[in-house]
């Protein structure tokens, strides 16, 4: 049970490892190997008794024929066992005799074996007759000597006859090539069939070895999936943290000027609404004592508190820059690596999917700014793109940040909107983020993709650069215009995966 | 899986199966070769075992099977065939009968061959054989033990030793004459057209049982017809052993024998002699040689006559045409005058063919065939001369199993001098008419010894 077990159990393995393929290759090559073996083993001496058969069987058929009489040696054989007299013996002798005289007369006509002496041997090996009755042979060493067995009755003891024979040489030569050849050729057989055996196994070796391989590459690939994954999170993250450390700086800063400037303004204010000095400092000191009731010292507290933010800030700057260094660092190592994920290289998504994520990831500050941001409908249907990921994200997000940073002029909430049209015909598909703002400055509009152009102050406008650069890197190409009544919209264009097209097509 | 990995798999199935076809087919083709021929050993048949001692006896038996299944004798026809099985089917009744050749040489081989088929499932229903007297009484005797509802029927087709019906007693019939028969047609035929004897010698072979029996019958017979001559019983003569060659083709005679066949041809010159040599084989033709080397001057050479038994066939005195000295006579084995153009060159045609005849038509009979219903069935079988299925002459056998008197064989006569055989054959009235030259030397063929 065992051993059916384990048998089952190394087939199911084989089969796992090497396919049906391969435990058919499998079984060919080990039965060719058996195949090869076992006629090795039982056809390599078929020749040298083949000729043993042949010899046997000649002098078997020769010595049953019988006399005028119908009886053959085998009958005197019997006759004198029976009753070993004189007469019976010398029956037996006759026998012999004239078996030898018809060998003689059929000499000419025997071509094979060249019978040379007869002996009759009784059960105790001792000799009852023999032909001729004396005769040396000048070459008895090359005799053959085959023992022919005469009484089968039972109850009989076992006489025998025994011939020194010659075969033939030619016939003999032809038995020996025969036999050369067929050890020749089966040697053959079994080194090929041994070798391809030999084969076999190193290929299962070999497979073995090829799927611990591809178990590592696997694992290597979601490792750099995860990293790649990783750094595009992490890039996000790093994204925002960047842009709410540049808020949160701004807004450090004017409480800062707010504390430097709060002092002075109250006094220049309480002159100009006439309080006399005395009153000006008891209004200073009561609103110091009151500020001291409520736990606040605005001088001290309140700047180093602003102090601590800035510091934090900072630190936030610090860390996000690194955070960006990594990504980029790793970004940069994924992007030489050949077998990065799928994130890193150019897959098929629908825009739907990119906008998606992009609305996601901006969700925080849209709702910060009292903004709305809306995916159009038709988005949905818009075929897939072939676009990096991340890249793209990035992009829509630098697009809605820019967006949001517009203001109109009577303060009413910035309304976004991503949408996707797609023009089968040349396979192109347009990702377009459009809101009702102000719109650009026609002075500004022909340079806005380039670095430093911007409206929002010194250090600003490197954010639609990188849009322009990671668009075209991406095979794409991006442009912006302006609404004919207000608001503008940027248009990026794609175009169809292959896949896409072809199915289409 | 790519389009190529699939195609490459398919092509390498593909490949395995055939090559594992291919494998499977060259181990297994004897197999499957010998399970899609029909063996006629397994096919259900009356079985018939026919024992001759060589395959020319089978391949003789062939031939007077095929005769007797001819569309002419509406016997039967043969249905199939293999290297030592025949199966023929009878008519009209459609029943088969398969027989076998059991190559069996020499007395202990054939009674251990009986042996082997009396204790098989299914004995043969008959035996046919065989060349030989000794062996034909082995087969009698071993079937003589058999229990009657399982012993096999002996038909003998040349063995006429006298006391071989009594060894089975019921259980053999005899398709050729007798020894007594032979020797009463011989004398007969001597006694109607040459002077009777007054010496007669006859030399016996005393290790052979056929010898000493037609040795007796021919005592019989000469003390009926010639009740003066002298009969002189020579059984010392081959007693020794055989050597040398002579020109007969067999050992040179003794010195006991050429001065027995001098004696006996200086005798004759004087003394009308009729030497009977109910002999066989080699000693025959050693004696023939010495009777030759002593041959008289021509013009004393009449009064010598050799008679041979059945022992010497017709074939051979073909041979001796222009060689002998001394004329032959000796059954001719069959009637030449009745036989017809189907039985060929070959005499054992007509006794075998009219053995095959004889099963064929008792198996026909026969529902369902047992052995005691085919040895009744046979025993009264009686096919006229005139029915098809004969071979010229009637097939019937008496109480005894001996072939009854009307299925007469001729005798043949060689002349010295004479350059072609004669036979003689009875008229209507039982009287041997004058030897007349063999109508085509082909009609007779060879025979076994007995």
């Amino acid at each position: 049970m065992k051993i059916a077990r384990g048998i089952i159990d190394g087939f199911d393995h084989l089969r796992r490892m090497l396919g049906w393929q391969g435990v058919m290759i499998a079984l060919i090559t080990l039965a060719s190997f058996l195949f090869g073996t076992s006629m090795l083993i039982s056809e390599a001496t078929r020749p040298r008794r083949t000729r043993g058969q042949v010899v046997q069987s000649l002098l078997a058929g020769w010595i049953r024929s019988p006399d005028y009489l119908g009886l053959n040696l085998r009958d005197y054989t019997l006759e004198f066992a029976r009753s070993p007299g004189e007469e019976e013996h010398a029956r037996l002798r006759s026998a012999l005799e004239r078996l030898g005289e018809d060998l003689e007369r059929r000499e000419s006509e025997f071509p094979l074996i060249a019978v040379e002496r007869l002996e009759l041997v009784d059960p105790s090996g001792r000799t009852v007759a023999r032909r001729p009755e004396r005769r040396e042979f000048a070459q008895r060493d090359r005799l053959e000597r085959v023992s022919l067995p005469l009484v089968a009755e039972s109850g009989t003891p076992g006489f025998a006859l025994l011939v020194d024979c010659r075969v033939v040489p030619e016939i003999d030569a032809v038995f020996r090539a025969g036999e050369e050849y067929d050890v020749r050729v089966l040697r053959a057989l079994f080194g090929l069939s041994g070798f391809s055996l030999l084969c076999f196994g190193h290929m299962v070796l070999y497979v073995r070895d090829l799927r611990e391989r591809v178990a590592r590459e696997s694992a290597r690939e979601a490792v750099l999936d995860l990293a790649d994954t990783t750094c595009h999170e992490l890039g996000n993250v790093a994204f925002v943290f960047s842009n709410e450390r540049r808020n949160l700086t701004g807004h450090i800063d004017l409480i800062d000027r707010f504390i430097g400037l709060e002092r002075g303004v109250r006094r220049t204010a309480a002159r100009r609404v006439g309080l006399d000095e005395p009153t000006i400092e008891r209004l200073e000191t009561a609103i110091d004592r009151e500020y001291e009731r409520n736990g606040i010292a605005p001088d001290f507290e309140i700047a180093r508190s602003v102090r601590s933010a800035g510091e934090v800030c900072r630190q936030l700057a610090l860390c996000s820059d690194y955070i960006t260094m990594t990504v980029r660092e790793l970004d940069a190592h994924l992007a030489r690596t050949p077998d990065a994920g799928t994130a890193r290289t150019s897959s098929r998504i629908a825009p739907i999917e990119l906008f998606q994520e992009a609305a996601t990831l901006m969700a925080p500050r849209v709702a910060r700014a009292s903004a709305t941001l809306e995916i159009a409908p038709d988005a949905e249907r818009a075929p897939p793109i072939l676009v990096v990921r991340h890249l793209m994200v990035h992009a829509l997000v630098n697009l809605i940040k820019n967006a949001l940073e517009a203001s109109n002029a009577d303060g009413s909430p910035i309304r976004i909107t991503l949408s996707a049209e797609a023009n089968p015909k040349i396979g192109e598909v347009v990702l377009i983020v459009a809101d009702d703002g102000p719109g650009i400055a026609p002075e500004i509009l022909p340079r806005l993709f380039q670095e430093g152009v911007s409206t929002k102050g010194p250090r600003r406008g490197r954010g639609l650069a990188i849009v322009k650069e990671s668009v075209r890197a991406q095979g794409g190409s991006i442009l912006a215009e302006n609404a004919p009544d207000h608001g503008c919209a940027f248009r990026i264009t794609m175009y169809e995966s292959v896949e896409n097209s072809n199915q289409e097509s | 899986m790519s389009w190529e990995r699939r195609v490459a798999s398919v092509l390498l199935a593909g490949m395995g199966v055939a090559l594992g076809s291919a494998l499977m087919f060259m181990l297994i083709h004897d197999r499957l070769s010998a399970w899609s021929r029909v063996d006629p050993r397994s096919t259900p048949a009356a079985d018939v075992a026919v024992f001759f001692i060589e395959r020319s006896g089978w391949k003789r038996f062939l031939d007077g099977l095929a005769v007797a299944t001819s569309p002419e004798r509406s016997a039967g026809s043969i249905v199939l065939a293999s290297d030592d099985v025949v199966i023929a089917e009878t008519s009209p009744n459609r029943r088969r009968v398969r027989f076998s050749w059991e190559n069996a040489r020499g007395r202990a081989e054939t009674i251990e061959s009986v042996r082997r088929l009396l204790s098989s499932p299914t004995p043969p229903i008959a035996i046919i054989g065989s060349s030989n007297t000794l062996l034909t009484n082995a087969l009698a005797e071993t079937t003589a033990v058999a229990s009657p509802r399982r012993a096999p029927m002996l038909l003998v087709p040349w063995a006429t030793s006298m006391p071989l019906l009594e060894r089975h007693r019921g259980g053999v019939v005899r398709f050729c004459a007798n020894n007594q028969t032979v020797a009463d047609d011989l004398v007969a035929g001597l006694a109607t057209h040459r002077p009777l004897p007054q010496r007669v010698v006859i030399v016996v072979d005393p290790r052979d049982p056929y010898s000493l029996d037609l040795a007796d019958c021919f005592e019989r017979a000469v003390a009926a017809a010639a009740p003066s001559a002298r009969v002189e019983r020579r059984g010392d003569l081959l007693a020794r052993p055989s050597s040398g060659r002579s020109d007969l083709g067999a050992s040179a005679p003794s010195i006991e024998e050429q001065e027995f066949a001098r004696e006996v041809r200086i005798t004759a010159a004087t003394t009308p002699t009729w030497l009977f040599l109910p002999i066989q084989g080699e000693p025959i033709r050693r004696l023939f040689a010495a009777l030759n080397g002593a041959a008289p001057p021509r013009s004393e050479r009449r009064g010598l006559i050799v008679v041979c038994g059945d022992g010497i066939g017709p074939a051979a005195f073909e041979s001796f045409v222009n060689a002998l000295t001394f004329p032959i006579w000796a059954p001719a084995g069959l009637s030449v005058t009745d036989r017809r153009g189907d039985l060929g060159t070959s005499g054992d045609s007509q006794v075998l063919a009219e053995i095959a005849a004889a099963v064929l038509a008792v198996v026909d009979d026969l529902d369902p065939i047992d052995h005691e219903a085919f040895r009744e069935r046979l025993s009264s079988l009686k096919i006229s001369a005139s029915d098809p299925r004969s071979m010229g002459r009637p097939i019937a056998f008496t109480s005894a199993g001996e072939r009854a008197r009307e299925s007469s064989e001729d005798l043949i006569v060689l002349e010295p001098g004479s350059s072609e055989v004669s036979y003689l054959a009875r008229d209507g009235l039982g009287i041997w008419g004058e030897p007349r030259p063999i109508p085509g030397r082909a009609a007779i063929g060879d025979r076994r010894t007995p």
